[in-house]
C-alpha cells in the first residue's frame, strides 16, 4: 500500500475554464436528469399545448386568444415556475446536501460554478419550458407569435436561469423565495404601476410577443432595445452575483 | 501507486497558521480565540461531539469565514484565494454523497476539477489505495459507510494535496480497514504532508500520532504532544469504584499510601475513592491488595468519559 502521491494526480496546473465549467455542467445535469422528474416538470408546458389546441379551435378571434394565452400561461406561470423549480433544484439543493463542498473545493473561480448552474438550468429549461412555449404559439400557426415567442422564450430563458441562480446561492429556502416573487412581484406589483413593472423580467418578454404578434398585452409597451438588453443584463447579473455569494458565504 | 514521493520538506516548516480566530453563529460561539500552527506530518483535532472541530476544519480549508482572527493555509487565505485548493483535501464529515454517480466517477470528478493531467487513471490507482475496485460499477448509494468513506478520502487525495483535511474519517469503518487508514495517513505524513484528522475518540487518536490539539467548548483545551495530554489526562482527579471481599481493610491501606484523597464504603463489597495520582495508585493496588489478603473482582472509573477529560483540560486552562 502506497500513499496517494504527487503522480499521476499531480495538480499542478489550474483546469482550463471550458474543462471545469464543462465538468461541473454534466454533474450537475446527472442531479437533473431523471425521467420521472422532467416528465413532471413538463406537465405544466404539455397542459398548456392541450389548452391552446382548444383555445384555438373554439374562440372568435384565435390569434388574439392565443397569444394572450401564450403570453399569461407560458411566459408569465410556465417559464417562470419551472425556472424556479429547476435553479433552485441545481445550486440550491447542493448547498442544502452539503454537497457543494466537493465542487467548492476546487482551485477554480467561483464564477465557473454559477455559470455551470446557469447552464444546466437554461437546458432542462430548453427542453421543458420553451419547447412546450414554441408548441402552444404554433397550434395557431401565426409566423410573428411563433418566432416571437421563440426570441422570447430564449431571453426569458436566460434571464430567470440567472435571476434565480442568483437566489439560490443567497438563500437557504430559495424555491419559496422564487414562488413569492414569481407570484407577489410578476404577478402582482409588476401590474400596479409601471416602475415596478420595469423591474420584472415578464415585462420585457411580453413586450416582445406583443410587437412580434401586434397583439397588446399587459406589462408590454417596454423599448425594443431594452427587451433584448435587459433579459441578458439580468442573465449576466444573477450569475454574477451567485459567483460573489459562493466566494464570501460559508458552505456546509 | 507512488512512483517518485516528494521529498519530505523540514518537520519545522509551518503549513498552516491559525491566529485568535473565533467563529460565531449569532449568539452561538463554536470557536474562541483559537491559535495554533501545524507542520508536516498526521495532526490530530481531538474534541468531544460539538466542540468545534468541524468548524475548525471548515475555516481551516476556507469553506467558512472566520468571524475574527486569521486562517493562512500555506501562506495564503482559503476563504479568498482559491487557487490554494490545489494543495487542500478535505474529506468532509457529512454522509451526502452524488447518487447518480460511481466512485470511478466520483474521483474522476474530483480529479478533472483539479487539473490532474490524466484524471481518469488517478483516481482508478487512488481508489486502489483505498482497497475499492475503479471498475465497480455501482453508484455511490448502494455503498456501505466504510466504503464511502474511503471515497471521500480519495477524493481527498487523488490531486496529490499538501494539506490533508479529515473529518473523522475512521467512522463506519471495520477494525482492520481503520488500522489501513491509519497506516495511509501516517505514510502520507512521512511523505511531508500535513494530515489533519479529527475525532471524538482517544484511544483512536492515540494511533494517529503524536501531536494533537484538543478542542473543546470552542477553545483550544491542549496543543502538543500526544503522550503529555495523555500524562495531563491521567494527572487529573479520578474517581474509581473498586469491588473487593475486603473493602474496608483496603480503604484502610489506601488511605495511608497518601494519594487518597476520600473514601467512601459503598456496601460490604464495594468502595468508592477519589485520588490526584492514579498512576500511583495503579501501581500501588495489586500489592497492598496481596498483603492484606484480599481478593480485587473489578477496578472502573466513574468518570472516564471523554467529555470528563475535556471537561477537566478546559477547566485547569
Amino acid at each position: 500500500m502506497t500513499a496517494p502521491s504527487q503522480t499521476p494526480g499531480s495538480a499542478a496546473m489550474h483546469p482550463a475554464p471550458l474543462t471545469s465549467i464543462s465538468t461541473l455542467y454534466r454533474i450537475m445535469m446527472g442531479s437533473q436528469y431523471k425521467v420521472l422528474r422532467l416528465i413532471g416538470l413538463g406537465l405544466l408546458g404539455v397542459l398548456g399545448v392541450l389548452l391552446a389546441l382548444v383555445i384555438n379551435n373554439t374562440a372568435d378571434r384565435p390569434l388574439d386568444a392565443v397569444t394572450d394565452w401564450v403570453a399569461n400561461y407560458g411566459f408569465r406561470i410556465v417559464l417562470p415556475v419551472i425556472a424556479v423549480m429547476v435553479a433552485t433544484s441545481l445550486l440550491g439543493n447542493l448547498i442544502e446536501d452539503k454537497l457543494m463542498v466537493y465542487l467548492w473545493m476546487k482551485p477554480i473561480p467561483r464564477w465557473h460554478i454559477a455559470t455551470a448552474a446557469w447552464a444546466a438550468t437554461s437546458t432542462v429549461l430548453l427542453l421543458v419550458a420553451v419547447l412546450p412555449l414554441l408548441l402552444m404559439a404554433a397550434v395557431n400557426g401565426d409566423g410573428g407569435l411563433v418566432s416571437s415567442t421563440l426570441v422570447a422564450a430564449l431571453l426569458g430563458t436566460a434571464a430567470y436561469a440567472g435571476l434565480f441562480v442568483g437566489l439560490s446561492a443567497q438563500f437557504s429556502r430559495p424555491m419559496w423565495i422564487g414562488f413569492l416573487y414569481i407570484l407577489l412581484w410578476e404577478g402582482a406589483l409588476a401590474s400596479l404601476t409601471d416602475g415596478f413593472g420595469r423591474i420584472a423580467v415578464a415585462s420585457y418578454l411580453l413586450s416582445l410577443l406583443a410587437d412580434g404578434s401586434g397583439i397588446d398585452l399587459p406589462l408590454d409597451g417596454r423599448a425594443t432595445w431594452a427587451q433584448y438588453l435587459l433579459p441578458v443584463l439580468i442573465a449576466i447579473g444573477g450569475v454574477a452575483f451567485a459567483s460573489w455569494r459562493l466566494s464570501t458565504r460559508d458552505i456546509d | 501507486m507512488s512512483t517518485s514521493p516528494p521529498a519530505p520538506p523540514p518537520q519545522d516548516r509551518t503549513l498552516i497558521e491559525v491566529d485568535s480566530v473565533s467563529k460565531w453563529f449569532g449568539d452561538l460561539v463554536a470557536v474562541s480565540d483559537v491559535s495554533f500552527s501545524i507542520g508536516p506530518g498526521v495532526t490530530a483535532l481531538l474534541g468531544p461531539n460539538g466542540a468545534g472541530k468541524s468548524t475548525m476544519l471548515r475555516m481551516l480549508c476556507g469553506l467558512a469565514a472566520p468571524s475574527s482572527g486569521s486562517v493562512q493555509v500555506l501562506g495564503r487565505n482559503p476563504k479568498t484565494d482559491p487557487s490554494v485548493m490545489r494543495h487542500i483535501g478535505i474529506a468532509p464529515q457529512q454522509e451526502q454523497v452524488f447518487e447518480h454517480l460511481t466512485a470511478l466517477e466520483f474521483v474522476t470528478m474530483s480529479a478533472r476539477l483539479h487539473g490532474v493531467a490524466d484524471p481518469e487513471q488517478a483516481a482508478a490507482q487512488v481508489l486502489q489505495v483505498v482497497e475499492l475496485d475503479p471498475t465497480d460499477p455501482r453508484k455511490l448509494p448502494t455503498y456501505s459507510k466504510g466504503m464511502r468513506q474511503r471515497v471521500k478520502l480519495a477524493q481527498a487525495t487523488v490531486h496529490g494535496p499538501s494539506v490533508i483535511l479529515l473529518d473523522e474519517p475512521l467512522s463506519g469503518l471495520d477494525p482492520r480497514q481503520r488500522i489501513h487508514m491509519v497506516e495511509l495517513f501516517h505514510r502520507m505524513g512521512d511523505e511531508g504532508r500535513c494530515v489533519i484528522v479529527s475525532s471524538h475518540v482517544l484511544e483512536e487518536v492515540e494511533r494517529f500520532g503524536s501531536n494533537i490539539l484538543v478542542i473543546a467548548q470552542g477553545r483550544l483545551a491542549a496543543q502538543g504532544d500526544f503522550h503529555g495530554i495523555r500524562d495531563l489526562m491521567d494527572d487529573r482527579p479520578r474517581r474509581l469504584q473498586i469491588e473487593t471481599d475486603e473493602p474496608r481493610a483496603l480503604a484502610g491501606a489506601l488511605l495511608a499510601q497518601g494519594f487518597i484523597s476520600a473514601v467512601e464504603l459503598v456496601d460490604t463489597a464495594s468502595v468508592v475513592l477519589d485520588t490526584n495520582d492514579v498512576r500511583a495508585f495503579s501501581r500501588a493496588i495489586a500489592p497492598l491488595a496481596r498483603d492484606i489478603d484480599a481478593n480485587l473482582f473489578e477496578v472502573r472509573s466513574l468518570d472516564e468519559s471523554l467529555e470528563s477529560v475535556f471537561k477537566y483540560l478546559v477547566g485547569g486552562r
